[in-house]
């Protein structure tokens, strides 16, 4: 099941070159620090002139989608997700 | 009617992503691989399956159903809202691939692609059907995983596109004028490109 979520979080994240590779590791949220272990997916997202960068992560169980603003540099979880039936 | 057949070097190659828009789901979630999967561009009782992953083409799940035919049929059927700006980016991603080996890439949906290797220096240093492995293995490393592709490689756009789907999901094929009559003694009518049930009654009337 999938549910919104739409909430600031703090992320520690890795960039490695010369790839340019952006992988999340930990995320914080709602008290509890989450250890992300599969980066699925990344893909950009230009809403108007503010381009975002999406990251599609697990922590082995659960799936969160998470999005970098690239203007403010702020990390928003946007979606969680069980992959189970509604 | 006995025509000659194309003696030529097979030099064109069809790229396909069975179930594109799942498989880029699943790849996305990990929590879905495995799991009977169909994207809809509406998430309600009725709208319309456009991709169903190959757990769900298993279950009888096909393309255009609607989503309450869909969970009808598969109970646990996850249904995703499309994601179009992740489908582009990995188009963009595949087409990019392809075009390390030849300027010749047309791109002829979201999911499918031709390349024209008439004339390239990646020929000398390979065999198509050498490429063609190693596009599978491109796409798996640069793109994700579960990233798999059919590839079909022929003489013409209509005859690749043939052998892209004779061995779904992630099938290599080659057709040339040795194994062509053997391919179409395989093959029912509808199997051809753009011949369905009504093309077909017309055609055997």
């Amino acid at each position: 099941m999938i549910q919104a979520v739409g909430e600031k979080v703090s992320v520690i994240a890795s960039c490695s070159q010369p790839s340019g590779r952006v992988v999340p590791h930990r995320l914080r949220w709602c008290g509890r620090t989450i250890t992300l272990t599969k980066l699925g997916l990344h893909h950009p997202v230009r809403e108007g002139r503010r381009l975002y960068h999406v990251f599609s992560v697990s922590d082995g169980t659960t799936d969160y989608r998470l999005k970098l603003e690239t203007e403010t540099l702020h990390w928003v979880l946007e979606e969680i997700s069980d992959g189970l039936a509604a | 009617m006995d025509l000659p057949l194309n003696h030529a070097e097979p030099l064109l190659m069809h790229i396909d992503l069975n179930s594109c828009f799942a498989m880029i789901e699943q790849q996305a979630r990990p929590s879905l691989r495995g799991r009977p999967v169909g994207v809809t561009a509406n998430v309600s009782p009725g709208g319309c399956v456009i991709a169903p992953s190959y757990e769900a083409k298993r279950r009888g799940v096909k393309v255009g159903y609607r989503v309450r035919d869909a969970l009808e049929l598969c109970p646990d059927l996850v249904i995703l809202p499309s994601d179009p700006d992740k489908y582009f980016h990995v188009h963009a991603q595949f087409v990019r691939i392809f075009r390390d080996y030849s300027p010749n890439v047309t791109p002829l949906s979201i999911d499918e692609a031709v390349i024209d290797f008439q004339g390239t220096p990646t020929l000398r240093r390979a065999s198509l059907v050498e490429i063609g492995h190693e596009i599978k293995r491109r796409m798996k490393a640069e793109i994700g995983e579960r990233m798999t592709c059919n590839i079909g490689i022929a003489t013409n756009r209509f005859l690749a596109k043939t052998a892209a789907g004779l061995h779904k999901p992630d099938g290599l094929d080659v057709i040339t004028h040795h194994n062509v009559r053997a391919v179409y003694d395989q093959l029912d009518l509808t199997d051809l490109c753009g011949i369905n049930a009504r093309y077909e009654t017309r055609l055997n009337s």
